[in-house]
């Protein structure tokens, strides 16, 4: 069986369980008739029945009559586990140090550091973009689009900047 | 009838929808030649914006992004055979070879009259086909509206991709996040897990830029794409399609404007099948189809007008039945409903203005189109020249922007960035992401319906099949659910015939 299948069916067998046990939380049917877990109920068995049927079809198929089916599943490109960790670590800085540090220092540090560790720009290229993106969206969200963004230790600053 | 176009004209030709109308199509057409990004994304980035603006503007603006991706991705297609768009792969198949042969300026110039007319055509029909199917939905009660949820979700994991049994499986987990939050009947919290930010539910928005947006941006920047594309500019030379294109092209364009349009209309059908459609049925007509993949200007002027017929056609059943026809459409219901107005069949009713100023700027939105389209089209190109390393973080940028907007909260950056690691492993594990975002649109309103129906019926199921339209809308739902299963066992039996008659 392919082994990418048989991952994903697991984890959405083991999702399956549980919305049922998150549903049955809740009153499933009362006088009325149907409660706020009967939906999620119905949807947890049904997922869970959709991945067993899911197993079974891919394992009828490798067991059946095409054991190449194997080789094609697993050949399926998947990104580098280097770039990807970096990638997924910028991305929760950002969010850890968005509302502290403010708008321009978190977008410009961002870009800078994608730009130059993972599309491997020279330190003046990629300075020079991220400093210019993050003012022009800047200006562009807060004066054009009205849409308030965290200035972070930047604030006093700009705010005097701001107020002249 | 001329009282309402008057009356929607009067809407949409105020100069703020204008600019609106004109911000929406340029934004639309520029993320269409852009790689990748696609108009669901792009709308679900502008959706916390139109929180600031009218509810007229704000879908006046996210339609003409619509429509307008479905222009940009053509230039790609033919200039550099990389789609824009899904629904614009098939434009590459003749389109390029036209380029090769030096006619991308005739390629290029019969998609963009093309799709005005396939537009224009559309939403001529829209005005006369809206009216009449309000009417009939507003006979619908709980148990048909059941139904119609059933067929319109089926319909969606049917068209949407290679394996029906994933894109159920998705569908059905859309419907499982759709209930997360507080449950409308009794107000009890489901799956929230003690979180204030998930007492609403979760954003679409911030699910659809996760999966779209983020995952995409993803695949860019951990490098499953290639990193550099090399980007060729052909000279845009001879725009205008000579007399003979234009002989070839028409019927083609009626052709692909039809049915495109019912393609849109249909619940999960959409552009990139219309656009599929189209091709064959041209090949087929074609007294030479073996011109077809050699640079036949018909590959080119059928599935382009069908694409943007299918774009005015998804928003028949969205403005008459409040149902949406793919993602986009649900985007819009969102965005809709972030004004407190629920479109559907009252919406014609309690909301004239709105209702013929949405149509009626679709109008200007095609014309716009076509001004931004033909002239600036070598410009478009350019942006072709940004290499991915520096659009991956731009787009991501964008995506915590957007999230962050929405409720002025970094936790709707970390829902993104959950969403968009889900989104990234689906596009390994080959699951599609349609399904489960129109899922968890149609999810709350499918729970209401159901349960609403089964209190109705004190609790007996069987009852929603004595209904004679919710009977159909399931017949539909059941033949659609089981026809890959009838077609595999004729295949089966065909073949055992055919093959025990060679034995003899």
């Amino acid at each position: 069986m392919a082994k990418k299948d048989l991952i994903s069916c697991v984890f959405f067998s083991l999702l399956g369980g549980f919305v049922i046990f998150g549903a049955v939380k809740h009153p499933i049917w009362d006088r009325y008739g149907p409660g706020p877990g009967f939906f999620p109920l119905v949807l947890g068995i049904v997922f869970m029945l959709l991945c067993g049927i899911h197993i079974f079809k891919v394992a009828a198929e490798y067991f059946g009559h095409n054991r190449e089916l194997r080789k094609e599943f697993e050949s399926a490109a998947f990104a580098s586990k280097t770039r990807l960790a970096l990638c997924l670590a910028f991305f929760f800085c950002f969010y850890l140090f968005f509302e502290s540090l403010g708008f321009l220092i978190m977008v410009t540090g961002y870009l800078f550091t994608t730009l130059f560790f993972l599309g491997k720009r020279s330190v003046k290229t990629s300075l020079a973009v991220s400093g210019a993106t993050a003012l022009c969206i800047y200006f562009a969200f807060v004066y054009a689009l009205r849409v308030q963004l965290p200035l972070g230790i930047l604030r006093d600053f700009i705010l005097t900047y701001s107020s002249r | 009838m001329l009282e309402n176009i008057i009356l929607g004209f009067s809407h949409s030709l105020s100069l703020n929808n204008i600019f609106y109308c004109l911000f929406g199509v340029t934004i639309g057409t520029a993320v269409g030649v852009l790689p990748g990004l696609g108009p669901v994304s792009s709308i679900a980035l502008l959706l916390p914006f139109t929180y600031k603006i009218d509810v007229l503007s704000a879908i006046i603006m996210l339609a003409g992004i619509y429509y307008g991706v479905q222009y940009g991705g053509t230039m790609t297609s033919i200039l550099v055979n990389i789609p824009g768009e899904a629904s614009t792969v098939v434009t590459c198949i003749d389109g390029y070879q036209m380029a090769l042969k030096g006619r991308a300026g005739a390629a290029l110039g019969i998609s963009a009259f093309g799709s005005f007319i396939a537009g224009t055509f559309g939403i001529v029909v829209l005005m006369l086909l809206a009216p009449p199917l309000a009417r009939v939905a507003l006979m619908m009660g709980p148990p048909e509206y059941t139904a119609l949820m059933i067929t319109g979700l089926t319909l969606v994991i049917y068209l949407s991709g290679k394996s029906m049994i994933k894109s159920l499986m998705m569908g059905v987990l859309g419907l499982i996040l759709g209930t997360v939050g507080m449950d409308p009947m009794s107000g009890q919290l489901r799956f929230t897990m003690g979180s204030s930010a998930l007492m609403d539910g979760i954003d679409l928005a911030l699910v659809a830029m996760g999966l779209f947006g983020l995952a995409e941006a993803l695949a860019l920047m951990g490098g499953v794409k290639s990193s550099r594309k090399m980007v060729e500019t052909t000279k845009l030379k001879d725009i205008l399609p000579t007399r003979e294109d234009w002989k070839r092209s028409s019927v083609p364009i009626g052709r692909g404007s039809v049915a495109g349009f019912l393609m849109g209309v249909l619940p999960g059908g959409g552009a990139v099948m219309a656009s599929f459609i189209s091709y064959a049925m041209e090949r087929r007509f074609s007294k030479r189809p073996e011109r077809f993949g050699q640079g036949a200007i018909e590959g080119v002027a059928g599935p382009e007008s069908a694409n943007n017929a299918a774009a005015v056609g998804a928003f028949v059943p969205l403005l008459t039945l409040g149902i949406p026809a793919n993602v986009v459409m649900a985007l819009l219901i969102g965005a809709f409903m972030i004004h407190g107005v629920n479109p559907g069949p009252l919406l014609l009713k309690d909301n004239p203005g709105l209702f013929w100023g949405i149509i009626t700027s679709m109008y200007i939105g095609n014309f716009l189109l076509l001004i931004l389209n033909v002239p600036l089209i070598g410009l478009f190109v350019r942006i072709l020249k940004v290499p991915y390393e520096i659009l991956g973080p731009i787009i991501t940028v964008f995506c915590f922007l957007g999230a962050y907007s929405i409720n002025n909260n970094a936790t709707g950056i970390l829902i993104v960035i959950v969403f968009g690691v889900v989104g990234y492993l689906m596009r390994y594990f080959e699951y599609d992401a349609a399904p489960l975002v129109l899922a968890m649109v149609l999810g709350p309103l499918m729970e209401d319906s159901l349960r609403q129906s089964l209190m109705l019926f004190r609790g007996d199921v069987t009852q929603i099949v004595h209904r004679p339209i919710a009977l159909v809308f399931l017949g539909i739902a059941g033949f659609l659910l089981v026809s890959p299963l009838l077609s595999r066992l004729l295949h089966i039996g065909f073949s055992n015939l055919f093959s025990k008659k060679d034995q003899r």
